[in-house]
């Protein structure tokens, strides 16, 4: 009797023990497979961020404005307007 | 009694479970030191971080320099499907200009050589390119790479490269601190979470604020270079100051020949010794008028004719004489004379106590990288100390003076030049500490200065280049240089300093044009890109 006892406490730790075993062991998997993926989404939003300064950095540079001044061929306004006849 | 047969049964099987006992002894126990370093090797990898070089900012926030991440192509043969290398090189030199053009005896010597399994190009890939270039099985090292989106502005200044500039005096600060992680890998390189892992962060680098004004530093660019071309000159310097905290608002020097392009790392208006020349003069008259040598009543007797010292006779610029002029009229018309007559009344010693007082003999401290420590000499006979009231045989930088002239624009007060205004780390705000502030003259001897200086201008050779709305206070200089110990007529250093308004002075301004061929003379070279200058200046101030 006692034997059997023993036997089925037996066979009911070791079930538990794969159980628990199983369910942890995905929960790493999962925790891993999160962590790469937000990893991954730092790395890319840290690049946009990186894009993005330098192009803002590029735009408003005192250079990128002349030459887009330049090209725009701007007439000064006092060559344009008659201000004695107002 | 166990059986002969099953003796030898027993035996047979426990003899191979004693061996392999014993190989499990050899290798777990007596070879376990080894065999856990080498498998600590195979999992275990020491990786460098990399923390973020801090950026430079201009007064108003605008980027002088940033961080851009780019990449180097790795080629491994054994990666490239059915070693179609030619095609791979094709797609890469269409994603990258001019790729196989600038490579090409190395992809021939890699293509030909079946030896040669990897190749490394040192061709920067940007990020654009590098998604362009996916799916092909190359391999991409990352490197980070300084970007100066305002192109040349500033490049004095900024540096480069971590030569010269800010980007070498603040290396320490900017670079930050590198860190290290020992963590456990996959077999595909990625870190292994459930194994013990040992991280020290990097410290990222601090980023730097500085006092430059963007559109005074622009517009200094602009009008020096028109200015060169103007007057023929091989180079000049401008260096603009906060005449009441000493901060840099722009600073530049532009070389006839490379203007636009960036020139190995020296900074002339630090590090070249030049002789001031006619400026340096009303620096001697508020020693002498602070000391109380003379006062604003004194009239130069001995101006009617040139002064004879020992052998030297000591001339006017223009070899005109002007007898018994008053102290106003001595800078209004840059007398050598009635100034050699002022530092005699001074004397070597309080000349000498003041010129150290106002760092004359030492670097002005400026955080910039290169900045060299001014002449000056142990002996001073009668005619030295003379020609030293009008700027020569001693040698100055051009941060030196305009430190030591802004004195009389900041009442009396030497303030130390310096461009960072602040450090940011992690969102915390750090001010540098620079030299203290130290009084040097009477604020009554600075008035009287600035009452000269203002008759000047208004009253001398440049008083038509002054524009109506401005107060300017100001002094022109033209220099010989010594050659060989020997002055030259055939090189001048042409100069303009000065500061505006004259009472509560918002900018201080020095001037140097080296060797101007279209005149020689301070006040039609140097004063008239000083003056355009402060016109633009008044109205970004």
């Amino acid at each position: 009797m006692s034997n059997k006892i023993f036997v089925t406490i037996l066979v009911i730790t070791i079930v538990l023990q794969i159980s628990f075993s199983f369910y942890y062991s995905s929960e790493i998997i999962n925790q891993n497979n999160s962590f790469k993926e937000n990893t991954s989404k730092l790395e890319i939003l840290e690049k946009q961020q990186q894009a993005l300064e330098k192009k803002i950095a590029d735009l408003t540079s005192l250079s990128n404005m002349e030459n887009q001044i330049k090209s725009k061929n701007f007439v000064p306004i006092d060559q344009n307007l008659n201000l004695k006849k107002y | 009694m166990v059986p002969e047969r099953s003796k030898i049964l027993l035996m047979t099987l426990l003899l191979p479970f004693a061996l392999i006992t014993i190989r499990l002894f050899y290798w777990q126990v007596i070879k376990q030191p080894e065999l856990k370093e080498r498998a600590l090797n195979q999992t275990y990898k020491l990786e460098k971080i990399d923390p973020k070089r801090g950026k430079i900012f201009t007064s108003d926030n605008y980027p002088l320099a940033l961080n851009q991440t780019y990449y180097q192509v790795s080629v491994y043969k054994p990666n490239i499907k059915d070693n179609k290398l030619n095609e791979v090189f094709d797609k890469i030199d269409q994603a990258i200009p001019n790729f196989k053009k600038n490579n090409q005896t190395l992809i021939d010597n890699f293509i030909n050589n079946s030896n040669q399994k990897w190749i490394t190009f040192s061709t920067e890939v940007s990020e654009d390119q590098k998604e362009n270039l996916k799916n092909l099985g190359l391999d991409f090292q990352k490197f980070n790479k300084r970007s100066y989106p305002e192109s040349n502005l500033a490049k004095d200044i900024v540096g480069n490269s971590k030569i010269g500039g800010l980007e070498a005096y603040y290396d320490k600060q900017l670079k930050g601190k590198t860190g290290f992680s020992l963590a456990a890998k996959d077999a595909t390189g990625k870190t292994i979470l459930t194994k013990k892992n040992w991280t020290s962060e990097s410290i990222d680098g601090r980023n730097l604020h500085t006092t430059i004004n963007r559109s005074i530093q622009f517009s200094l660019e602009q009008r020096l270079k028109e200015g060169i071309d103007k007057y023929v000159a091989d180079s000049g310097s401008i260096t603009i100051i906060d005449t009441k905290t000493g901060a840099l608002l722009a600073m530049s020097t532009i070389t006839a020949t490379s203007s636009a392009t960036p020139s190995a790392f020296k900074n002339p208006a630090i590090s070249d010794l030049f002789e001031p020349g006619s400026i340096f003069k009303p620096i001697v008259v508020t020693m002498a008028l602070d000391k109380k040598s003379i006062d604003t009543n004194f009239i130069c007797t001995g101006c009617g004719s040139p002064r004879s010292i020992g052998k030297y006779t000591v001339a006017n610029w223009d070899s005109e004489l002007h007898p018994n002029s008053s102290l106003q009229d001595i800078i209004k018309n840059s007398d050598n004379i009635g100034m050699s007559y002022i530092i005699g009344k001074l004397g070597e010693k309080n000349f000498l106590d003041y010129y150290h007082k106002m760092g004359l003999d030492q670097k002005t401290g400026i955080d910039l990288q290169g900045e060299s420590k001014p002449l000056l000499k142990e002996e001073w006979p009668e005619i030295d100390l003379a020609t030293a009231s009008f700027g020569q045989g001693i040698a100055v930088t051009q941060i030196n003076m305009l430190q030591a002239f802004n004195v009389i624009a900041n009442d009396g007060v030497l303030v130390r030049p310096h461009i960072v205004e602040y450090f940011d780390e992690n969102n915390k705000t750090i001010k540098p500490k620079f030299k203290p502030e130290v009084k040097i003259f009477e604020t009554e001897t600075t008035k009287q200065m600035k009452d000269i200086l203002k008759y000047a201008v208004e009253n001398g050779v440049v008083s038509k280049l002054k524009p109506a709305d401005l107060e300017v206070c100001a002094k022109s200089g033209t220099a010989q240089v010594a050659i060989k110990g020997d002055y030259t007529n055939s090189l001048t250093i042409a100069s303009y300093i000065g500061f505006s308004p004259c009472n509560n002075p918002k900018f201080t301004m020095i001037v140097t044009i080296n060797n101007p061929k279209s005149s020689p003379w301070g006040s039609s070279t140097a004063a008239p890109i000083w003056f355009e200058l402060a016109s633009d200046i008044n109205h970004l101030l």
